[in-house]
């Protein structure tokens, strides 16, 4: 689906992200791990055209990012942004019908498949009871899980995520990345920023680490979380064993680093 | 007990919010249009309010037989004096208020209003400059002209010297109109000092005035404020979306920076040319944005239009209250800044007592 050929990315003179080459495919849901600092963030606004690399080349389904238009961009890939300020005082459900406007001409109103998507979103997220709520009257979790719900209002096939859930309490975290993984399961995609290292393991089948805007490793889960990954991305001594509990590989970390 | 108190307050606020927007704007219009006729029959010379409509009607079908029984001096009191001071006043405010419901939109603070660039510096040094040279060479259009060149100057030192900072970012727009704002009040004030004994005129003029405009300088305002208002409601829905912040925004469809320079520029020359006709008129442009808000809510597709009557209703409203209503004529600006500052107080204060609950 995306091809990433050569990028470079940089301002001020200082590198951000050097020489990544690599594809996403559909259908998997992808974690980006690595340190502070290490490019993840820039890398997703790569992936979703808000910005363009230096150097090298991406293509979606083939073609040049810089050829398709934003409002085309926006009907495929939408981003859920870590920061969750709004400053004017709208109800949540405005905010999720705003994720609606790349699939509506500007001057017409909702139609009523705009509203089924919106409602059932706000269903699935549990944002009932604040649909008709002023979002600068939440607290930061809530207005985090009404950014979420705003980028699955959006119905694209590819959803970007950047720390989405960092502030969120885990009962919620796992609920809205129970929803982003649905998506996955109908043959949508998901590329995700995480923190969590073992949220990312018990969510990604697919792993890409970087270090320094340089990829360190990309692939399946079970061959790239290991060890000697995380040794070489984070500095950290860690055990990584397949935990049958929840089913997938998890990460016990010591006191030591590097 | 509290918390069911204050959702149905909510409520209440919202049902408010979900009037139809056709039939608000209906209702301003009803209102400016009677504020027209009201406004047009009061004054020094009584005119009666079914002559200012017959009077109206006669002027736009051409029918001079409706005027043929009047007083000769009503028709041209109503249409050559009153009209175009109610028409400036009213295409002024429209323009200050969406002007400044842009600006708020743009700069995502409460507090920016369409001055927040320096424009009315701008606007002000450049006047002061025409009257202190006493500048004759384009007649009565001297002042206006050089209000506006000036407010134009101003927006594009203060865009190129946020530019030079790589964004156009809030903070860094505001900062920039702050310290070029400074300069040119420096230099208002060195002009002052150097009129000497004409400092009054410069004094005067910018504490804004809607006395003696004619025909001409209305249309003028009017083409600009309506191409300004035409791009604003154009835009709207991605306004709505700077709300999210850029990088949402840039996901959603929309490219904020290329959104930013369109909206602060057309913004900016709507403020020129309402600060080149009247003068500086304060508060509009800060405080009909929040009372509109208050009604419609945030989304600008129904903001930017219900602002754009409610400012001409209530610029037109204070005006003629000046004008006609107080026994002598206080400056404009004077009027809107005694009435909107204590206003504003209030609804900042309720604002804040709104977010500790």
């Amino acid at each position: 689906m995306y091809e990433l050929d050569h990028i470079y990315y940089g301002y001020d003179g200082k590198t951000v992200i050097e020489d990544v080459s690599l594809n996403f495919e559909a259908g998997h849901f992808y974690g980006i791990l690595g340190p502070n600092g290490s490019g993840k963030t820039t890398l997703l606004d790569l992936l979703s055209g808000h910005l363009r690399p230096h150097g090298g080349q991406i293509r979606l389904d083939g073609r040049q990012m810089a050829s398709y238009s934003r409002k085309a961009l926006a009907r495929r890939i939408a981003l859920v942004p870590q920061d969750y300020r709004i400053n004017f005082p709208y109800t949540c459900g405005e905010v999720l019908m705003m994720g609606r406007y790349p699939h509506l001409p500007r001057f017409s109103h909702p139609t009523d498949r705009d509203h089924a998507v919106v409602a059932e979103v706000i269903e699935q997220t549990g944002l009932s009871a604040f649909a008709d709520r002023y979002v600068d009257r939440l607290s930061g979790g809530e207005r985090q899980r009404v950014v979420f719900a705003r980028g699955l209002a959006q119905a694209t096939d590819i959803l970007l995520l950047d720390e989405a859930t960092a502030s969120l309490d885990i009962q919620h975290a796992i609920a809205l990345l129970n929803l982003a993984d649905r998506r996955v399961g109908q043959g949508g995609t998901v590329i995700a920023v995480f923190q969590d290292i073992n949220l990312a393991a018990l969510y990604c089948d697919r792993w890409v680490c970087l270090r320094q805007g340089r990829l360190v490793c990309a692939g399946p889960t079970a061959d790239v979380l290991t060890a000697a990954t995380l040794r070489a991305v984070f500095d950290v001594s860690a055990q990584v064993v397949h935990q049958p509990f929840c089913g997938a590989r998890q990460v016990c970390l010591n006191k030591e680093v590097a | 007990m509290v918390t069911a108190a204050l959702n149905s307050k909510r409520d209440s606020c919202l049902r408010f919010q979900r009037l139809p927007i056709g039939l608000l704007l209906l209702v301003l219009a009803l209102l400016l249009a009677i504020e027209i006729v009201l406004s047009t029959g009061s004054g020094f010379i009584q005119v009666s309010y079914a002559d200012v409509v017959r009077i109206f009607v006669a002027r736009l079908s051409g029918v001079e037989g409706l005027i043929a029984h009047l007083d000769e001096l009503a028709p041209v009191v109503v249409s050559e004096v009153r009209l175009p001071r109610i028409m400036a006043a009213a295409v002024v405010g429209c323009g200050l208020a969406v002007s400044g419901v842009v600006f708020q939109g743009i700069l995502l603070n409460p507090l920016a209003d369409p001055y927040t660039l320096g424009v009315s510096s701008g606007a002000a040094f450049g006047a002061a400059m025409a009257l202190w040279l006493n500048l004759a060479v384009m007649g009565a259009w001297s002042v206006p002209l050089f209000a506006f060149a000036g407010a134009v100057g101003t927006l594009l030192v203060v865009i190129w010297l946020t530019a030079s900072s790589g964004d156009l970012s809030s903070a860094s727009l505001i900062l920039s109109g702050i310290i070029v704002a400074a300069i040119l009040s420096a230099g208002v004030s060195f002009l002052k000092y150097l009129a000497g004994e004409e400092v009054g005129i410069i004094i005067f003029w910018l504490m804004g005035s809607f006395a003696s405009k004619t025909w001409i300088e209305v249309g003028m305002v009017a083409a600009v404020v309506g191409a300004g208002l035409t791009i604003s409601l154009f835009f709207g829905r991605d306004l709505n979306l700077l709300a999210l912040g850029g990088r949402t925004a840039g996901s959603l469809g929309v490219s904020p920076a290329r959104l930013s320079m369109v909206m602060l520029v057309s913004a900016s020359l709507m403020a020129a040319a309402c600060v080149a006709v009247s003068g500086i008129i304060g508060f509009v442009g800060l405080l009909v944005p929040h009372m509109v808000r208050f009604i419609t809510g945030p989304d600008h597709r129904r903001l930017i239009p219900v602002a754009a009557l409610a400012g001409a209703c209530l610029l037109l409203l204070a005006d003629t209250v000046t004008r006609a209503m107080l026994p002598q004529e206080v400056p404009i600006g004077v009027i809107t800044a005694l009435i909107g500052g204590p206003f504003f107080c209030v609804i900042y204060r309720r604002r804040q007592r709104h977010r500790q609950d």
